[in-house]
């Protein structure tokens, strides 16, 4: 029972938080609606078991990447106005419609699949433990993983060439 | 009955080494040095002659006593080269007796004209270029004849149009011999248009283009005599018509004479003209079942026989003679096609290959030992400066006027026999035939009496320079002098104690003699005191022609002056060729000339085809106009166009 | 006990929420927050049917979202700083260069 007021309240709080996150005129206060999207996330995870990647969620999105935003909108230094007037207002209404009716074919979607169904009270012995994702990761995902790390060099050398100094 | 294939891997080599060979030559002949050029190219020829032999051998152990096995054939499969619905081409060889003929004949004379063009060509600046051709012209020469379909054929019968046009034209310096190529390759098209319209509606009816299916549901398939057999007959014989040389298409081989003499003598005499000839014998069962076609060919070859004849009499271009001798001897080939006298048309096609190569190589020494004058009333008296060029030509002009034993007696003799006495036959086609091996008789010795008897007529410059050749062109000229003397000797007629074994040996490919199909009824019995009463008659006809000869250009040399004279307008009339390239300039290519400069050039050309060229490039610009507005730089119009899809997509799934 | 059919309508939502910032709002950053936001919904999904069957899989899979995420975010803020250097402009709609 406590279980579904938590599940119920994070998710709801990670609902508002995101609608904010996109709404709001100031960058770095989206942001901060995003971070708190992302926190309200990470303990969804907690409440289905996985500690692991809650952890990662936490840590990557939460400490790292919005961080980076944070950095980047400082040194952009942006101002509110700055951005310019607003075109383009029949494409994003249609956008939005278009939206709207994909929420309403996953709605039908995840209806349509039948009866409520609830998780399994308990998850199974280890799972979203960081020993056996750990464990997986660096097994039968091995292949992956390696260049997964190959990728994130690629983009931290990329973003340096980027973002670095002009040349000229 | 299907004939049994044997599989035979080095078959290929026959024609892969001239190509190999014209490869190698065109891509370093410019510095390798000119008797290595010369060399290669002769012995790539003479691989090919040489597994040629080996098939032969082969394919002579595979015949034992039944239909079946006497019909086998080598075969090799290199890929399937394309399969298209109903249609699949192989290109596949198959090498039975025919095609044994066939590639011993173009493979051995190949070989000896090509050690024979080592020296008549040893000055030229393009040396290296005129033995890339040659031998690209014997590889698609023998793709031609062994080839196992229609389609494949069709790739050799162009190819050596092709190698025939660079090679008339391979002096191409001077503005008249490339005219003479170019029309050669554009009378060519004519037939071979012809040709391929054939080949289509062979597919097209049978379903198949492989020429033993052809040759197995052919019967089955067409009625005897119906329009659609005689219609494909027909369209194939046009394509023999221009390569071949017969009327109406004959006219661009006189021309050919343009090139060097060897490719006359290997191209324009022995083994290209020919392959008309073959092509009819390779799809004889399509002509037994229109009897109606053959009957246009045995005309035709008739006609196209004394007409050439009547012109060889007045010429006075040594190569000329030659040439209109040639056509005439083509034509007696398609004579005896056309009256069902396969064997007798592949014999005579056989010893034609050798005497006329013989002359056009004997012709070619003497023009060389002229210093390049080709014109008869300038020679005379050249027996004693160039013996061996003498006794050989004199040995091919025996064979060619049809004095025994000689080869030409063997198979000229069978060709009048069948042209008289064949179901198809008849004794209008037999006199026709007659008169004109009179006129080769006659005109061949005019050729023999002004070039080598007599006077010497030539400026003493000329004169000076009177030389026997060397041995890299007399060599080949004895040999092909010994196979002019003996080669008839494979086909002597039961009649006369010989086993006739040329004629059993291709007779199990050829449809009447094996039963297969039957149009012919009843086959008349001669008695063979009317046989004999023939072959007299044609080798006294031979002996009236050489004694005509004699009396005119020896003994009275003054009498043909006084006989031109006497009838201006007929001398003019047949000296003239009986005007026929100019009938064919005002009545054909002048109105084609025309109608293509204004009606298919200004109108159509300029109006119509550029007009939907230019329609399409601009309808399609204005298309593109509309569709680059989707590409409006706004990133998320593309989103939303994105989203669109995406919506669209799950929609099918979930309702 | 939660339904899983709860945790999907929630990534919907979420994810819903993320294409809608993405197509209305012309700051790029916020675009690309949009977008952090999709990729975060369906990894909600995955997770959610990870626990559903009992599988190890989607969270490994899931963990590769997240690095690419971090790979993209660090390109694409690269950009966008490289960009605004030079044109002075986060506005999507001012880059449009790239066209017919």
């Amino acid at each position: 029972m406590a279980e579904q007021i938590f599940f119920y309240f994070f998710a709801a709080l990670s609902i508002v938080s995101a609608f904010l996150a996109v709404t709001r005129k100031n960058p770095v206060v989206s942001v901060v609606w995003l971070i708190s999207c992302m926190f309200s996330l990470a303990v969804i995870y907690v409440i289905l078991s996985a500690f692991f990647l809650a952890a990662v969620q936490v840590i990557v999105y939460a400490g790292a990447i919005l961080m980076l935003f944070v950095f980047v909108i400082m040194m952009l230094n942006l101002k509110t106005g700055m951005v310019g007037q607003l075109r383009n207002l029949g494409l994003k209404f249609v956008g939005l419609i278009a939206a709207l009716l994909i929420l309403r074919q996953f709605y039908s979607a995840i209806k349509g699949a039948g009866a409520m169904t609830g998780l399994p009270p308990r998850a199974a012995a280890g799972f979203g433990e960081a020993a056996a994702v750990g464990k997986l990761l660096y097994s039968q995902y091995i292949y992956p993983l390696e260049l997964m790390a190959v990728l994130l060099l690629v983009a931290i050398v990329g973003a340096l060439v980027l973002a670095g100094k002009e040349q000229s | 009955m299907e004939p049994l294939a044997v599989q035979y891997d080095i078959l290929r080599w026959i024609v892969l080494s001239p190509l190999l060979g014209a490869v190698v030559i065109s891509l370093l002949g410019r510095t390798l040095p000119r008797k290595l050029t010369g060399t290669i190219a002769s012995a790539a020829v003479g691989v090919s002659f040489f597994i040629g032999l080996a098939a032969f051998i082969k394919l002579k152990g595979l015949a034992g006593h039944g239909h079946g096995e006497q019909a086998a054939f080598l075969s090799d499969t290199l890929y399937r080269w394309l399969a298209v619905g109903g249609l699949s081409v192989d290109v596949a060889f198959a090498f039975d007796r025919l095609s044994a003929v066939m590639v011993l004949v173009v493979a051995g004379v190949s070989a000896l004209i090509h050690i024979y063009s080592m020296g008549y060509m040893a000055h030229d600046k393009s040396y290296w270029r005129y033995f890339a051709y040659l031998n690209l012209f014997v590889f698609f020469m023998l793709v031609l004849v062994l080839a196992d379909n229609a389609v494949v054929m069709f790739v050799g019968w162009e190819g050596v149009g092709l190698c025939s046009y660079l090679l008339i034209g391979f002096w191409f310096e001077d503005p008249e011999k490339a005219y003479a190529g170019k029309k050669a390759f554009i009378v060519n098209r004519i037939g071979d248009f012809g040709f391929l319209l054939g080949i289509i509606l062979i597919f097209w009816t049978l379903g198949t283009v492989n020429f033993n299916e052809i040759a197995g549901q052919a019967p089955a398939v067409l009625v005897a005599g119906g329009s659609l057999a005689t219609l494909i007959c027909l369209l194939l014989f046009l394509g023999a018509t221009g390569k071949s040389a017969q009327i109406p298409l004959y006219v661009w081989l006189p021309d050919a004479m343009a090139g060097p003499t060897p490719v006359s003598a290997l191209i324009h005499a022995a083994t290209m003209v020919t392959a008309g000839v073959y092509m009819i014998v390779r799809l004889n069962v399509l002509y037994l079942l229109a009897p109606a076609a053959m009957c246009v060919v045995a005309v035709v070859g008739a006609a196209t026989a004394i007409y050439a004849a009547s012109i060889g009499l007045v010429q006075n271009d040594i190569k000329k003679v030659l040439a209109y001798s040639t056509v005439s001897q083509l034509g007696y080939m398609f004579l005896a096609v056309g009256v069902g006298a396969f064997s007798a048309g592949i014999f005579h096609l056989m010893t034609h290959a050798f005497f006329k190569a013989l002359l056009f190589l004997g012709s070619g020494s003497v023009i060389h030992a002229m210093s390049g004058k080709q014109d008869i009333r300038e020679m005379g008296g050249l027996k004693k400066k160039m013996p061996v060029t003498y006794w050989t030509f004199l040995f091919a002009t025996l064979a060619i006027a049809g004095i025994p034993p000689f080869a030409g007696f063997f198979s000229k003799d069978e060709i009048l026999w069948k042209a008289f006495s064949s179901p198809q036959g008849h004794w209008g086609l037999w006199l026709i035939g007659f008169a004109a091996a009179g006129m080769t008789a006659f005109y061949m010795f005019r050729l023999v009496f002004l070039t080598f008897h007599g006077q010497c007529r030539a400026d003493e410059k000329t004169k000076s320079h009177l030389h026997e050749s060397p041995y890299l062109m007399t060599v080949p000229l004895m040999v092909l002098g010994v196979l002019s003397v003996i080669g008839g000797f494979v086909g002597i007629p039961e009649i006369l104690g010989g086993g006739n074994g040329f004629h059993h040996w291709l007779a199990p490919l050829l449809g009447n003699e094996n039963g297969a199909v039957q149009v012919s009824a009843g086959v008349q019995h001669w008695p063979h005191a009317v046989e004999y009463t023939m072959i007299a008659l044609s080798v006294a006809v031979a002996v009236a022609g050489i004694f005509g000869a004699w009396v005119f250009y020896i003994k009275q040399p003054e009498k043909p002056k006084q006989l031109a004279e006497r009838w201006p307008l007929l001398h003019q009339l047949v000296y003239n060729k009986y005007y026929i390239d100019e009938i064919y300039n005002v009545f054909i290519v002048q109105p084609i000339k025309l109608t293509s400069t204004f009606l298919l050039w200004k109108i159509f050309d300029a109006g119509v085809i550029d007009g939907v060229v230019n329609l399409t490039g601009s309808s399609v610009r204005g298309l593109g106009r509309v569709a680059a507005r989707l590409q409006n730089g706004y990133a998320q119009a593309y989103a939303v166009t994105f989203l669109i899809g995406v919506l669209l997509l799950i929609g099918s799934f979930v309702w | 006990m939660i339904a899983l059919q709860s945790l999907l309508t929630l990534s919907a939502v979420l994810f819903v929420i993320g294409v809608c910032g993405f197509i209305t709002r012309r700051n790029v950053l916020i675009m690309f927050m949009s977008v952090e936001l999709m990729l975060n919904a369906a990894n909600l999904a995955m997770l959610a049917f990870a626990r559903h069957n009992a599988s190890m899989d989607p969270q490994v899979v899931a963990m590769f979202v997240m690095a690419l995420a971090a790979a993209e975010v660090a390109v694409g803020l690269a950009i966008i700083v490289a960009v605004f250097r030079r044109r002075g402009t986060v506005n999507i709609d001012d880059l449009r260069n790239l066209k017919w």
